[in-house]
């Protein structure tokens, strides 16, 4: 039997029906909840409910609105926004500053993040030696679980961590969002920009191979300047530093002012380019029904990534570069983009075809059927299921750092010092 | 005509299930990201590039806690900012030169590791005027020149082996951060790095080599060295500001000394075979002889390579006598039908829920908790083990949420059962001991990466192995000790874990499974 066109333009971001929303949304609070509270007790007791609080409320909004944006952003910039300050606070109350020193360098006590892992797979697997210096184990902020957590992310979330669960990204799409309409065209720079970020990638993994230096961290890293860095000392470390205030103010604030685009995730971040390399182990992906888009181009511009154009669109989805952020959902009229299975084409089955045919069929048993697996597919439809993964992940991960800075703002309302002082 | 609407919507379920599984596989992931983080670092078995990290350890030494007394009777002296424990080193690193360091600003060095029992006072961090003032006289070997007196007069009052005389001296002290080294005949003066880093209780003092005379700098070719390491009170007002000791202490002196020649020396690093008591008790003051210490020995880089390793025929001994204590454990495991009896019919709460909490009754402990606290509300023995009994029982849990609650629910009553043992002053050890190990044993267990409770756990672990060591209860106090220093290295605490591995290594009769532990981590019980 052959599909009419009317079954194969099964728009990808259909609002996953009632009770979906709220079965996720029960099931997204209850697992916020845990993971915000666990352990816990006092001042970060409170910072963990009011985190748990207003994750819940995000997803809720995502859930019901059937699109990410602008709830996802919210969460994103604000996770962003909590992490600097528990980050440099932890560093002051343990250091007396944000510079590091040799010393501190010389004990491996340095926290280690997720961009510096494309320094160091290739040393590790070569020479089984970590060219950073870190704790291997201990806190998240150290190498295997941060290896562990990027391996998961790559059969969930692929490059949708750069739009969900990185607590750098937050900042530059933040800011790529404030200006009401671009001042700068990018639209066209998406290819090239890609080149350049997949050159990156190369290039700091074979120096980190052929050095064991961690090349990006030591000369490249925008976000030295909201974390740390090494002490200004000698010419070559105030090289690093005018880099680093450079690249940051330049890729992270200044060109996603003018522009409306993430130009620091589009252009440097190696581990963004990583997870583009190996997007297709995630099991999500945007689609574009090629045959309900218009061409009209508004998702094009609405793109932080640059990653669609009309080649892009006509071959049924958004280039590599794609971050999974949906704020080209929104911006498409005819709701022709969204989520979808990376190994099913978009209208070519699905489950609600067969719903349909036993609710024409007639009968009660089958139309009991027919809802029923109605609400199982919009229940597991990728509309739902991709948000839920990518906004746990990120919960997860920022749990920390941000009810931390919720209960030192607490603390600093109440008793006006920001010092928090064992609080789990 | 169903048919393929069926199968196309079967395809459509599998692919579904798949987009599910990621979904709650990061819920679940995370829940137990700790155990998978520990399973694929025992795979991998990474090191950080030494050149980063201070260089490969070269030799590692391990002193006993609280022999901060010198030869024994040694006090602190009084007032200001120091306390006991502040004096007592309980780990000397010795690390290979790095000649290129790769990342930093330094040049070629070399780094030397002190780690102390408590928080080392510093002037810098504001805690007071007294501080540790630290010696540390280093032999080079295939030199016939060097001094065996102390390069600051009187000094430690000690006199050093005539088979090791010593190069040079790095002095450091926690008054000011100008660590300094100097050679034996004084022609040569450099500062060192200094880091007291108050929070690991630890000393890190970096050489510099590069600009370093040749003999200093001949390190980096993996030259074997002898180490003195003294630790004394801090006294701005003396020669290497090592504060004097007298009979009794004051203000600005040590008490206890037996004699005017008694070494100003509190803690030092004695070599295998010595004991520090009897160094530090040799000087004749009727010939006024100072006492002699002797040295303790770093193989060089070089002679590390070349040595052949006597390890792995230790290390087979070792497996099979942790055999056979395990094969007599299990002997030793078929009375506890016998315990079993003895508990049901004993009238104390607490022997009767401990024994049947160690046996693994858990229902039965459960009932007898309860039965307990509904007679003492306060019985904080029960309350522990009813948390412990508890947080256990999250293990048959089926569902990641049912886990989180008993967990939770776990930890109510063990910080309420620890926040009582605390508070309240006159309770038997034994009983403390009980509660802590109970809160201790759980948070070891949990997921650190969810409830973050592995550092509180090696502090209970430490808590109640200083208890068990006041009751004299030595093979406890080296569980104790062992579990402190497994959950430090859960918690990422690695230089709290090698202090715990470095004190345990240096107590005797432990159990061959211990041994075998500490031997895995290059430690020599």
């Amino acid at each position: 039997m052959e599909l009419t066109n009317t079954e194969k333009r099964v728009a990808p971001v259909a609002r996953p029906s009632w009770p979906a929303p709220f079965v996720a949304t029960l099931a997204f609070a209850y697992e916020a909840w845990f993971f915000c509270m666990a352990g816990r007790s006092g001042a970060a007791s409170i910072g963990g409910m009011i985190w748990a609080a207003f994750c819940a409320t995000l997803f809720a909004l995502i859930a019901l609105r059937g699109r990410p944006d602008p709830a996802r952003r919210i969460f994103f910039s604000v996770s962003a926004l909590a992490f600097i300050p528990a980050f440099v606070a932890q560093l002051v109350e343990a250091r007396g500053r944000m510079a590091l020193t040799g010393a501190e360098i010389a004990a491996s006590q340095l926290p280690f993040c997720h961009i510096a892992l494309t320094t160091s797979l290739l040393p590790a697997a070569f020479f089984r030696t970590l060219d950073f210096p870190s704790q291997l184990i201990g806190t998240r902020a150290s190498f295997y679980p941060m290896l562990t957590y990027w391996l998961l992310s790559l059969v969930t979330v692929g490059r949708g961590w750069c739009s969900w669960v990185c607590f750098y990204g937050g900042i530059e799409d933040g800011l790529s969002a404030l200006p009401r309409r671009a001042r700068l065209d990018l639209g066209n720079r998406g290819p090239g920009f890609r080149r350049i970020n997949a050159a990156v990638l190369a290039f700091v993994a074979l120096a980190g191979l052929g050095t064991l230096v961690p090349v990006y961290c030591d000369w490249l890293c925008p976000f030295k300047l909201v974390t740390e860095y090494a002490e200004p000392a000698t010419l070559r470390s105030y090289l690093a530093l005018i880099i680093f205030i450079g690249l940051f103010l330049g890729l992270v604030v200044v060109l996603p002012l003018l522009s409306k685009r993430r130009t620091q995730c589009s252009i440097l971040c190696p581990f963004g380019a990583l997870q583009s390399l190996l997007d297709r182990l995630s099991p999500f992906r945007v689609a574009v029904d090629a045959s309900a888009c218009v061409s009209c181009g508004a998702c094009d511009k609405a793109c932080p990534m640059i990653a669609l154009n009309a080649e892009t669109r006509a071959a049924g989805g958004a280039a590599s570069s794609c971050v999974k952020c949906g704020s080209c959902f929104s911006a498409c009229p005819k709701g022709a983009i969204g989520y979808a299975t990376r190994w099913t084409k978009v209208g070519r089955f699905s489950a609600t075809l067969l719903a349909r045919r036993l609710r024409e069929k007639g009968g009660l048993p089958r139309r009991l059927a027919s809802a029923l697996i109605e609400a199982a597919a919009a229940l597991l439809s990728p509309a739902l299921l991709f948000p839920f993964t990518a906004m746990t992940f990120g919960m997860i991960i920022s749990t920390g750092f941000s009810s931390e800075t919720i209960a030192r703002l607490v603390k600093l309302i109440l008793t006006g010092s920001f010092a928090l002082g064992g609080g789990r | 005509m169903m048919h393929k609407p069926i199968i196309l919507a079967v395809g459509d379920i599998i692919a579904k299930a798949l987009l599910l599984a990621a979904a709650l596989g990061v819920p679940i992931f995370f829940a137990n990201s700790s155990y998978i983080a520990n399973g694929i670092g025992r795979l991998l078995r990474l090191e950080v590039e030494p050149s980063l990290s201070g260089g490969i350890t070269l030799a590692e030494f391990a002193d006993p806690l609280g022999d901060d007394d010198g030869s024994g009777k040694l006090e602190y002296p009084l007032g200001g900012g120091i306390s006991r424990g502040e004096l007592d080193i309980v780990r000397y690193a010795v690390r290979a030169p790095v000649s290129r360091p790769v990342w930093g600003e330094t040049g070629a060095y070399w780094q030397l590791e002190l780690s102390f029992a408590k928080a080392v006072s510093t002037g810098l961090a504001g805690g007071g005027f007294r501080a540790p003032a630290i010696h540390i006289y280093i032999g080079i070997d295939g030199t016939s020149s060097g001094s065996i007196e102390s390069a600051f007069g009187e000094g430690e009052l000690v006199r050093f082996d005539p088979k090791h005389p010593w190069n040079y001296v790095v002095s450091a002290d926690g008054w000011s951060p100008k660590a300094a080294i100097r050679s034996a005949d004084a022609s040569y003066r450099a500062p060192v790095e200094s880091d007291w880093d108050i929070a690991r209780r630890r000393v890190t003092l970096r050489i510099g080599l590069a600009k370093a005379p040749r003999l200093l700098a001949s390190l980096l070719a993996g030259r074997r060295t002898w180490h003195y390491v003294m630790v004394g009170a801090y006294d701005g007002a003396r020669a290497g500001r090592f504060a004097a000791v007298r009979e009794f202490a004051g203000p600005h002196e040590g008490g206890g000394a037996a004699d005017e020649l008694c070494p100003r020396v509190f803690d030092l690093i004695a070599p295998a075979g010595a004991r520090q008591e009897s160094e530090l008790a040799s000087e004749d003051s009727g010939r006024g002889e100072l006492a002699l210490v002797l040295p303790v020995e770093a193989e060089g880089a070089a002679g590390l390579k070349a040595k052949p390793s006597a390890v792995p025929r230790a290390r087979e001994s070792l497996v099979a006598e942790a055999a056979r204590e395990e094969a007599r454990a299990k002997v030793q495991a078929k009375d506890a039908r016998e315990r079993e009896a003895r508990a049901s019919s004993s009238a104390s709460d607490k022997d009767k829920i401990g024994t049947f909490f160690e046996l693994g009754l858990d229902d039965r402990a459960l009932a007898a908790a309860n039965a307990a606290l509904a007679r003492n509300a306060r019985n904080f023995v029960a309350l522990a083990y009813r948390g412990a009994i508890v947080a256990r029982s999250a293990m048959e849990a089926k569902t990641l949420g049912e886990k989180m609650r008993l967990v939770a629910r776990g930890y109510d009553d063990l910080d309420a059962a620890v926040a009582v043992a605390k508070a309240e002053g006159a309770i038997a050890a034994l009983d403390k001991i009980a509660v802590f190990l109970c809160r201790a044993s759980v948070s070891s267990a949990v997921p650190n990466d969810v409830f973050e409770r592995a550092a509180q756990g090696a502090s209970d672990f430490a808590a109640a192995g200083a208890l068990a060591a006041s009751e004299g209860d030595k093979a406890l106090e080296a569980r104790c000790l062992e579990g402190a220093a497994l959950a430090f290295e859960k918690a990422g605490l690695g230089e709290e874990a090698q202090a715990r591995w470095a004190t345990l290594a240096a107590k005797e009769g432990l159990p061959a499974a211990t041994r075998l532990e500490l031997m895995d981590k290059g430690f020599t019980p």
